[in-house]
């Protein structure tokens, strides 16, 4: 369950010289399983909301709760092991450069301590699925564009995280992976896991009906209801 | 995390910079064997002085003005210290010995105007007090002078004392030096790779996981240096405990120095020093090692903290 009341969220600044405002009492609440589509223009503060419920921000004002916990009253283990529940494929793809592709998507289960034969075959098993076998010992500066975001977004599959957040995780690939992503994510959703997906895609929102948040100058301009 | 994956990814330092790193500590390390050498040496030097100057007194028998020695006083004096319980090594300065010490300042003796006093040198035992010595005297000889060596004992120990003090406050800001060094390589080296710090930390990775790998490089780094440093150090100690052998050995009569003439001489020369300063020497290392790892503990969470 993600609830967020009045959330409000700066980028930089001092203490006496606040920073820019990027989200303004920013209330929605998203429940377990469930699928979402998050739409806005380009510096709506998409990827700001996806940073702030991936914990990676703290807000500046308001009430925010992930997994029924409150993050500014968890500790730093706590907030450590909560992020381990969330898978996030930016749109930047965040991949390390000087780690193979296998290295890269196998990262989030050494954190987390699993075997390395079960972490190895589980990566194995995903670029395998995203159509990148045989790529698993290549380094992420060698792959186009369509595949590195497949690296992330395999990075991000592995843990079968509780929580998807996906930005804009569509832009580099072809129609029908796009449409198999999203199949998958609502596969997902319907598995357990809450799916939220920042697009732009007009195509995709009309295929595969879901609530959406639509963000607009840092706050919720509407919510469409379920289809 | 493999540590090699980890190692790869948060090496605290890498290329010239580990290799300025690396020097550092080794210069330190060098520097610590020699400190602690030193604090061992005015160890034993100050416990010497202390016991060899505690219990001696020196008794002076003034000449009368023709410069004759009170004649009928002194056998009869040392015959009566000799006999006394608690007393020992009871001797009188021969007059040659007495105007040889002095000669430095009243030049040779036998050119005196100036007619030294009778010396007897006497040790004690601790149940014995100074001014029971005096008053056993002074029964006997009521013009002589009483000396207890105790109070230039005292003064060498106190000597001694903060030689030792110097020593370790040398070996103590080698070690800060050492941890200060490790943990400004530590930060700038989690600058450098803040993308990859930032990326661990968003994954899920605790910040006790990175700061342990991290420390554990920094422990790695320092225990290096400090093999490295104390390696180059030890027959340089070893060559001047050879060099300062009279001194040590002074007191059994020895005056000159015995080098060892080959290379197995040298080798069996190293058991030579005392024990519990090659136990020191031995840890060394590890205590280096160990204040690297505290300084990359406590420098990566500290820069961990910036994080949400």
């Amino acid at each position: 369950m993600i609830f967020l009341e009045n959330i409000q969220l700066r980028h930089g600044g001092t203490r006496r010289n606040p920073g820019a405002t990027i989200l303004r009492n920013v209330s929605l609440s998203v429940p377990d399983g469930a699928f979402r589509w998050l739409t806005g223009p380009s510096g709506a503060g998409k990827s700001s909301l996806l940073s702030l419920l991936h914990l990676s921000m703290r807000p500046a004002a308001g009430r925010m709760e992930i997994f029924g916990v409150a993050p500014d009253r968890a500790s730093r283990g706590r907030l450590a092991r909560m992020r381990r529940r969330i898978g996030l494929i930016p749109q930047d793809y965040r991949l390390l450069g000087e780690l193979s592709v296998l290295d890269n998507v196998v990262l989030p289960l050494r954190i987390a301590r699993q075997s390395e034969r079960d972490s190895l075959r589980e990566a194995r098993a995903i670029l395998d699925w995203l159509g990148l076998d045989g790529r698993e010992d290549v380094l992420p500066d060698r792959l186009s564009g369509g595949e590195r975001q497949r690296v992330a977004i395999a990075r991000a599959l592995v843990t079968r995280p509780d929580l998807l957040l996906a930005d804009e995780p569509t832009n580099a690939l072809g129609e029908e992976q796009a449409r198999g992503l999203i199949g998958l994510f609502q596969h997902l959703a319907h598995s357990g896991a809450t799916v939220i997906v920042a697009t732009h895609n007009a195509t995709l929102l009309r295929d595969f009906p879901a609530r959406t948040f639509a963000l607009d100058g840092g706050h919720i301009r509407e919510e469409t209801p379920d289809p | 995390m493999s540590r090699a994956f980890t190692a790869r990814l948060l090496s605290p330092a890498s290329g010239a910079g580990r290799g300025a790193v690396l020097a550092v500590i080794a210069a330190m390390s060098a520097l610590s064997v020699f400190t602690l050498a030193g604090w061992f040496g005015a160890s034993a030097l100050s416990t010497a002085w202390r016991t060899d100057g505690t219990n001696v007194v020196t008794v002076e028998l003034p000449r009368s003005t023709s410069g004759s020695a009170p004649a009928d006083s002194v056998p009869a004096l040392i015959e009566i210290l000799s006999h006394q319980p608690g007393l020992a090594e009871v001797s009188l300065l021969p007059a040659g010995e007495a105007t040889r010490l002095m000669e430095p300042w009243l030049g040779n003796g036998s050119d005196l105007a100036l007619s030294l006093p009778v010396i007897i040198t006497l040790t004690h035992s601790p149940s014995v007090s100074l001014e029971q010595i005096s008053q056993i005297v002074h029964d006997k000889a009521p013009d002589a002078v009483i000396e207890e060596n105790a109070l230039w004992g005292d003064r060498l120990a106190m000597l001694g004392t903060s030689l030792q003090l110097c020593a370790a406050i040398a070996t103590a800001l080698a070690a800060v030096t050492c941890a200060l060094v490790l943990a400004v390589s530590v930060v700038t080296g989690l600058a450098a790779r803040r993308r990859a710090v930032v990326l661990l930390h968003e994954l899920g990775a605790t910040d006790g996981l990175i700061a342990g790998r991290i420390a554990l490089q920094g422990g790695l780094t320092a225990l290096a240096g400090a093999l490295c440093g104390a390696s180059l150090a030890f027959p340089a100690l070893v060559f001047l405990f050879q060099a300062t052998a009279p001194f040590r050995l002074g007191a059994a009569g020895t005056t000159d120095t015995h080098w060892p003439s080959g290379l197995a001489d040298w080798a069996a020369s190293v058991v030579t020093l005392p024990a519990p300063l090659l136990w020191t020497l031995a840890t060394l290392p590890l205590l280096i090692s160990l204040s690297g790892w505290i300084a990359g503990q406590i420098s990566a969470r500290l820069w961990l903290r910036r994080l949400p």
